[in-house]
Parts: structure tokens; C-alpha cells; sequence
């Protein structure tokens, strides 16, 4: 937990950045998060200033992660453009940026009130409340995809802009992890010269959340409360992020709800066409379900090859590791499939 | 020399009967604590384990051989180097992009992973409702 000196460092960020005469902070909770993110839920009593009162706020620092990750400016920044643009988010409220406050930089976000464990929320929702989740979570890609690259704002202007040779980029990110990780790996060879084959020519990119999924979302019952995790934002094809949710391995055991393991792909459909105005190209979707198993079977592998602090963490990742296996199996059923359907 | 086991069990039937222990004993003991995660993690490694060890020798030299006949070169016995080989050979595009040939690469990906995936977790492939892809 935060150290007592912190706390009060903390409280005259708050103070500062609140307008307040005074901010009263109490430590609720460690939240659960990436490894080596400080994450935590705290509770604030402003006295003066525009936000007088209680709040439940979340600090969030910076991930050890730096791999393909995005420093904690670009994600705060990323933040407001999705919540201008009304992605149920939490509120992102200020940026600590230096490090100057905690020794180590964080963003304050608003704090969203909810589930996010993916079995509680399985075992909860019947069929007809999944399939209502299931269409909020649709409406809400529809308009994160309101974001164009088109018109992106200049806020994020540093995200890298995608042109007509993307694919053969993610290609190679792919390529260049697979030598990384040094055991030779035929099958997602294979998916990925298919993908190279198979990959559409995109006409317009919208930014994309890119990881939306069961654990990604806060919900209470059927209600969405706000969606996480926006650290792999960047400008795709907007059918991509559907593919992603619809991936089999995303559906955590309930293969049969295909939206996510949540509801089914109709109603995921319905809330995107609600708000986007325009059919999902189901064809497309189907594709990018191709490339999530590939996405998806890669960072296993890099789990299970990155060192291990104790022999759980290590168990753990060799676990993960193997599930591999399960993407490569989902890649030749359903490349099989693909053609099929082609024929 | 015959490979006779120096003691009066084997490995696979001594994995099994600890992990019958650990399933009856101390899962449900530790239902409900942090540690159970854990134990499940443990449980699981050692029944991936006992699978291998029960699992056929032969298929190793079976898909040797099917990566030697794809490729139209021998390994000396060396999977590991045949695979490799074959991965290279699969994003250089050096393999006949005849339809025979792309049909037996295909079959020989999805024989070699439902190989493995029946160790670590067969019941995936049962719910997937697909039958069983003959095993080598």
C-alpha cells in the first residue's frame, strides 16, 4: 500500500488539482491490475472548489510493461478523446506526469463501481441479460469507431497512422515475436501467411480499443458501468475490435455466446449497427477472429517465454504458454471454416 | 536392454495417484483461499505431465517423418530441427503451393497440434464438437 508520507503527497496533488481549500484522502483498496502497475481505489472528501464533496477515485500508475505499451501521457490523452467522445469510461481527471508527487508517475481517473471478474459475471447474466450487455457493448465500439483517423484529433496525434501496407507490419510484429520467442511455431506460420493473404484493403480507420473482453469492462448485472484497459488503442479497421470480442478464445468456456461469452453475435450486431447506422460487415469480423487467435496464441508464447519472478509466476506462465495450443487449434478449424464459407 | 522401470510403479501411475489425492484432499480444502489458484495451477501441470508420459512414443518419429516427407529431406531423428525447418520453409514460402501439398501441410498442422492439445486439454477440442482428428 501507499506509504503514510505518500498519502499525504497524494492529498496535496488532489488538493492542487481540485481547486479545493482541502482533500482528505483515505486508502480503500489495492485494485487488481497488470503486474508491476501501482492501482489503487481511494476515497477523497474535497472541501472547496467545483468537486466539494466525497469521491471514489482511482491512482493509476505506469505499467513495468513497457513493451508495446503507451507512456502514462498518451494513455491519459487517449483517455479524454475516448470520454469526450462518450465512451462509457471513467472519467480521467488529472495527470501526475513527472513523478514529482509519489515519485512515480499516475493519472486519477473516476472510479467505476462493478465487476469485472469474468466467471462472476458468467454465472450471473442468463441468456437475455448477456444479450443485453452484449448490445451496450456493441453501441459503445460504434462509438468509439465515431473516432476517425480522418479526423483525428490532435491530441493523439501520436499514434502511429496506419497506410495501405498494415498488414504486412502486423506481419512482421508477429514474425519478429515469434523469433523472440525461438521455438520454431509452424502452425502460426501458416495463420500468418494466410493472414497476409487474406487481409481486406481498409477504406477507413477508426480508433480502436483493440482489447475488449471479458476482464476489460466493469459491469453490475447487465449494465455496462464503464469500459478499462484502453492501453492497446490505436487506428484499425473498426471491425476489428468485434472480431476480437467474438474470438473463441475470448468466450472464457461459454463457446455458445458468441459475442465475448457474453451474449450472442445478433445482439453485439444490433447495439453497433444502433449507433454506427450501418451493418457489421460479418465477413470481415470473421477475419479479424482469424487474426485474434493469432494475436492471442502469439502472447501466450511470449508469456510463458518472459522470465518468471517465483515458481507459481512461472507455473503460470508455462500454463499460459500451452494454451497456445488452443489458438493454433481454433487457427485450422477455423481458416477451414473461412474457406468454406467462401466456396 | 530391456527398459524395465528400476522401481515396482511407474511415473504416470504414481502421477496419478497424487493428483487423485490432491483433487480429493486439498482443493477442496483450500476452496475459497487465496492459495487454491495455485493449487489448481499445480494440479493441472502435473496432470499435463502424467498425459505425456502415457502418451504414444511413436508419435514423435510419426511426424518426423510426415515434415521429412513434406519437405523431401531427413533430420537424423532431430523433431525439433524438422520443425523448425519446416516453420522456416512455411513463412519463406518454399513449399509447393500445389493444392495436394498445401492439403498435407494442413492435415500434418492440425494432427501435430491435436497431439498436443489432447495432453494439455483435451476437453477443449470435445466442446469445440468436432470429432476427434485421428491421432497418428
Amino acid at each position: 500500500m501507499l506509504p503514510r508520507g505518500s498519502v499525504k503527497a497524494l492529498s496535496d496533488f488532489l488538493r492542487k488539482a481540485a481547486q479545493a481549500e482541502r482533500a482528505d484522502v483515505g486508502l480503500e483498496r489495492a485494485l487488481p491490475g497488470d503486474a508491476g502497475r501501482a492501482h489503487y481505489l481511494i476515497s477523497v472528501e474535497f472541501l472547496g472548489g467545483p468537486l466539494t464533496g466525497r469521491h471514489a477515485l482511482v491512482v493509476r500508475g505506469q505499467s513495468d510493461d513497457r513493451g508495446s505499451m503507451l507512456t502514462g501521457a498518451e494513455e491519459f490523452a487517449i483517455r479524454r478523446v475516448a470520454f469526450g467522445a462518450g465512451l462509457t469510461t471513467p472519467e480521467p481527471l488529472w495527470l501526475e506526469a513527472n513523478g514529482d508527487a509519489l515519485g512515480w508517475p499516475f493519472m486519477v481517473l473516476r472510479h467505476a463501481a462493478g465487476t469485472v471478474d469474468a466467471a462472476a459475471l458468467q454465472s450471473e447474466l442468463s441468456m437475455e441479460e448477456g444479450d443485453r450487455l452484449a448490445y451496450r457493448l456493441g453501441q459503445e465500439l460504434a462509438r468509439l469507431h465515431r473516432i476517425t483517423l480522418e479526423k483525428a484529433p490532435a491530441e493523439i496525434a501520436f499514434l502511429p497512422h496506419p497506410d495501405a501496407d498494415w498488414a504486412r507490419r502486423r506481419a512482421a510484429e508477429w514474425h519478429a515475436a515469434l523469433d523472440d520467442i525461438g521455438t520454431p511455431q509452424p502452425c502460426f506460420e501458416w495463420a500468418i501467411n494466410w493472414f497476409l493473404d487474406h487481409a481486406p484493403g481498409i477504406e477507413g480507420f477508426a480508433l480502436c480499443h483493440r482489447d475488449l473482453r471479458l476482464g476489460n469492462f466493469v459491469a453490475d448485472g447487465e449494465q455496462l458501468v464503464g469500459i478499462l484497459d484502453l492501453e492497446q488503442v490505436r487506428w484499425s479497421d473498426p471491425m476489428e475490435d468485434l472480431g476480437w470480442l467474438c474470438a473463441r478464445g475470448a468466450r472464457h468456456g461459454l463457446p455458445d455466446r458468441e459475442a465475448g461469452g457474453i451474449g450472442s453475435r445478433e445482439a453485439l450486431y444490433d447495439g453497433y449497427k444502433d449507433v454506427a447506422g450501418h451493418e457489421v460487415d460479418d465477413r470481415r469480423v470473421r477475419f479479424w477472429e482469424i487474426a485474434a487467435a493469432i494475436r492471442q496464441g502469439i502472447a501466450a508464447l511470449q508469456r510463458a517465454a518472459r522470465p518468471a519472478g517465483d515458481a507459481e509466476q512461472g507455473l503460470a506462465a508455462m500454463l499460459t504458454g500451452l494454451r497456445s495450443l488452443e489458438a493454433e487449434y481454433d487457427l485450422l478449424l477455423e481458416i477451414e471454416h473461412y474457406a468454406a464459407e467462401a466456396a | 536392454m530391456a527398459n524395465s522401470p528400476l522401481l515396482p510403479y511407474g511415473p504416470a501411475e504414481l502421477l496419478e495417484r497424487a493428483i487423485e489425492t490432491l483433487r480429493a484432499r486439498a482443493l477442496p480444502e483450500l476452496k475459497e483461499t487465496p492459495e487454491h489458484e495455485a493449487m489448481l495451477a499445480a494440479v493441472h501441470a502435473l496432470a499435463i505431465a502424467q498425459a505425456e508420459l502415457s502418451s504414444d512414443p511413436a508419435i514423435m518419429g510419426r511426424e518426423l517423418a510426415e515434415i521429412e516427407g513434406l519437405l523431401g529431406r531427413t533430420f537424423d531423428g532431430d523433431a525439433i530441427a524438422a520443425r523448425r525447418a519446416l516453420a522456416d520453409a512455411i513463412r519463406a514460402r518454399t513449399l509447393p503451393s500445389d493444392g495436394p501439398t498445401q492439403v498435407r501441410l494442413r492435415d500434418h498442422l492440425l494432427k501435430a497440434t491435436a497431439n498436443r492439445l489432447r495432453l494439455t486439454n483435451a476437453k477443449y477440442m470435445t466442446r469445440r464438437q468436432r470429432r476427434a482428428e485421428s491421432s497418428y
